[in-house]
């Protein structure tokens, strides 16, 4: 008779995707995936794929109930924005491993993060909820123009406007606003050079991972379109930023979980612009873990079951991030090419195109626009940066035929 | 209301001192000393909803089963920080909320400790500048108070945004904005300058508003009496279709009896004489919280009234020592036209396991959600007032 085999893996429940599914069956750990559905690819590859509607907290956890009643869970894990809270929710339930749910809830209301850092005496920008033109356009003309007005929740890297006069404030209004969720936080604008600052936070004790230097669009859209590593940042500085994230993290109820918090400096004061309990998107993560040697993703699912965070030796010293963006609506093109140039230990420079040559793009202002691309260079020295981007550049050649030419 | 002795009860086996400051806590309000109480309150900024006199009228008829359960911090033998709560057996507002996406796993057999009542527009610990840290202690002793009284969870209703529903959340409190005050600054030198302040076509249109509407009405500072007050807030209620229940008479008679000295009510009187509208207020320190409306819907079905009867109080206050006038919520277009600035409130809440703390995150993402999605927030125009 053929002997059963106990399964002592450690188990993981999670709501993610490709990357993370491949992670933790490199680690060698039993996951079970809730989906809406599971992709069949992903469902394929786990161990226990769960079909089961992730709005509805009530039934999910019954189903989540259910497999750790027959095989006790470890941890409950997710990356993405949406689903935070229900991965906070779960582990509080099961009263396993996982993100804390408050610090979900705070990073996922922008209200709420104000408060939050506000209760713990830190500093930010002036704000004002609203809930209609009449009222926003009032409430920044007592803030002060430039202003940025801001989803509460919701936001999916599309909630926010910056705002230089009456008019935009109107407009932002009408474009952010639904009927569902009226409310609108507006800020005063904060000036001054961004940081990405990524972490990992273990019993409460924070640790900076890296810190990159963020660009941001100027428009109306405040979004990110580069990184640069070394961040340009002295040592001190790059000290208080970390103490100062380290900080805000506690005040929004964080103990344990990895963060990507964007910093503005305002004239030498922090002033924390956003943060989410997820590894960072596009390929900031790669970045992260070619100028620091921590793999967000594999130190987020190293916290959830309290090991040690993984580490090797950084691979590059230097890095350019740039984003691809519009400021017209057109065709784009580019050549359909892998750049080649990886040389000793750094990782090859990356090119990840969003659109195929031919496809419709908008500018990075209108509500439909965003980043349709992205290249990555790395280097062992500052002056290699700008040659090898450029190489890379000239070899894609993107280019948008504006619409009607 | 079940009502204990008037007893204080030191929380002495409890860990009687947090942050410093000793802890008590109060079954009633009526045992305790109404100056030192609202002296703590006026120099804290508290509102007429922390005051003694409020606090009196709820506990003599209250509007469901409460329980009287106020933490008091003091330095020394000086009382420097209060925190008015209620064990709540049954609140119309609180099971109303309850029926909004409660988890089904939530017990709805067990009392919750609320500082203090859905019903007002302003909650949470009160204490003056100098005892900031006194506010902490509180949040202390409350937590303390409901482990000691069995409440299933405990927390804070109404409470402003700002600093201190800051630092809840950073606690851990599982929260929901559920509704939104309204807010005018009266510090302006004239009602010309407040008046100025609106853009001058939506100026010039309130005006004709007023004009129209309250043709042949006369609105005057000044107080119905209590029969009146009754009929106009219940005519108003049924015409919402919200319960009675929530302003019983008994309370409304005992809020307008201990709430005398600070009433500041607005009317509208018709030719005949007869009051046909009304806006409850009270005036502690410097705010002005209108809180009750009434009106007699049968001949004013569009509130006709309404619009002078704001811009009425508006200019008064301007007038007088008023530095905010609170409108409380509800009818937010109406409010914000007249630059009125919103005020979130937030129901807080936390219980001692962390497996109930996440029902209590998943009960107020609900609250939340339906409080959004609705222009008055938490129905709160059809089910509070």
């Amino acid at each position: 008779m053929a002997e059963r085999v106990r399964d002592d893996r450690p188990s993981v429940v999670c709501v993610a995707g490709r990357r993370v599914v491949d992670v933790l069956a490199e680690m060698g750990v039993r996951t079970v995936l809730l989906g809406d559905p599971t992709p069949i690819d992903l469902a394929c590859t786990v161990d226990v794929p769960v079909d089961v509607d992730l709005d509805d907290w009530t039934a999910t956890e019954a189903a989540v109930r259910r497999i750790h009643d027959a095989h006790p869970l470890d941890a409950v894990l997710s990356v993405y924005d949406s689903c935070l809270p229900l991965a906070g929710y779960l582990a509080a339930r099961l009263n396993v491993a996982g993100l804390d749910l408050p610090a979900a809830m705070n990073c996922g209301n922008k209200l709420r993060m104000r408060l939050a850092l506000e209760g713990a005496e830190i500093p930010g920008p002036a704000y004002v909820v609203v809930g209609d033109p009449d009222e926003g356009e009032a409430a920044a003309a007592r803030l002060g123009h430039p202003v940025v007005v801001k989803k509460i929740t919701d936001a999916r890297g599309k909630g926010s406007r910056v705002c230089r006069n009456p008019a935009d404030v109107g407009e932002a209004i009408a474009v952010l606003r639904e009927e569902t969720s009226p409310n609108l936080l507006i800020e005063e604008y904060v000036e001054g050079p961004e940081y990405a600052v990524q972490t990992v936070t273990t019993g409460g004790v924070t640790e900076v991972v890296s810190v990159l230097a963020q660009q941001t669009a100027e428009g109306q859209r405040p979004v990110e379109i580069g990184y640069d590593f070394p961040s340009g940042l002295d040592g001190e500085s790059l000290r208080r930023l970390g103490d100062f994230v380290a900080r805000a993290l506690r005040a929004l109820g964080f103990g344990d979980g990895i963060a990507h918090a964007q910093v503005r400096l305002s004239g030498s004061a922090p002033v924390l612009i956003n943060v989410k309990p997820r590894p960072p998107g596009g390929r900031l993560c790669a970045v992260t873990e070619a100028v620091s040697g921590v793999d967000m993703v594999r130190a987020a699912v190293e916290v959830a079951l309290g090991r040690p965070i993984s580490r090797r030796a950084p691979t590059a010293r230097y890095a350019r991030y740039r984003c691809m963006t519009t400021d017209v609506a057109g065709t784009v093109d580019y050549e359909p090419v892998t750049p080649h140039g990886a040389k000793g230990e750094l990782p090859p420079p990356t090119v990840a195109m969003d659109v195929e040559p031919g496809d419709e793009v908008l500018p990075l202002d209108h509500p439909g626009g965003g980043v349709y691309g992205r290249i990555v260079v790395y280097t062992e020295s500052a002056a290699e940066l700008e040659p090898a981007y450029r190489s890379v550049l000239d070899v894609l050649r993107p280019r948008v035929h504006p619409s009607g030419t | 209301m079940t009502s204990p002795a008037t007893t204080l009860t030191s929380l002495g086996n409890l860990g009687g001192s947090a942050g410093g400051y000793r802890l008590e806590l109060v079954r009633a309000i009526a045992g305790l000393d109404r100056e030192a109480w609202n002296a703590v309150v006026r120099h804290g900024d508290g509102t007429i909803f922390h005051t003694w006199e409020w606090l009196a009228a709820f506990e003599e008829a209250p509007p469901g089963v409460f329980e009287a359960a106020h933490v008091l911090a003091y330095s020394g033998d000086e009382l420097v920080g209060v925190c008015p709560a209620y064990l709540v057996r049954r609140c119309p507002r609180l099971d109303y909320a309850m029926s909004i996406g409660a988890p089904p796993a939530m017990p709805a057999d067990r009392p919750f400790l609320l500082a203090h009542s859905l019903a007002g527009l302003c909650g949470g610990p009160v204490t003056p500048a100098e005892h900031r840290n006194a506010a902490s202690a509180l949040v202390t002793g409350l937590e303390r108070a409901a482990m000691a009284l069995g409440a299933w969870a405990w927390g804070f209703a109404d409470i402003p945004a700002g600093h201190t529903a800051g630092w809840l959340l950073g606690q851990g409190y599982a929260a929901a904005h559920v509704a939104t005050a309204y807010r005018i600054d009266t510090t302006h030198a004239t009602p010309a300058e407040y008046w100025n302040t609106l853009p001058g076509r939506r100026r010039r249109k309130l005006w004709r508003e007023q004009r129209r509407r309250a043709e042949g009405l006369v609105i005057a500072e000044t107080a119905p009496d209590t029969g009146t007050m009754v009929d106009l807030t219940h005519a108003l209620l049924r015409e919402r279709g919200t319960p009675t229940e929530v302003f019983p008479v008994e309370y409304l008679q005992a809020l307008r009896r201990h709430l005398a000295p600070y009433e500041r009510t607005v009317a509208a009187t018709d030719g005949s004489g007869e009051v046909v509208a009304m806006f409850a207020g009270w005036q502690f320190g410097a705010e002005w919280s209108l809180w009750i409306a009434g009106l007699r819907t049968a001949a004013y079905a569009s509130f006709e009234p309404y619009h002078s009867m704001l811009a009425h109080t508006i200019e008064t206050a301007i007038t007088s020592d008023t530095r905010v006038l609170n409108l409380g919520r509800g009818n937010a277009p109406i409010k914000r036209r007249y630059g009125a600035v919103g005020v979130p409130l937030f129901l807080a809440l936390k219980a001692a396991d962390r497996r109930h703390d996440a029902l209590l995150h998943a009960w107020c993402q609900a609250l939340e959600a339906r409080s959004q999605g609705s222009p008055d927030g938490l129905e709160v125009v059809s089910r509070c007032c």
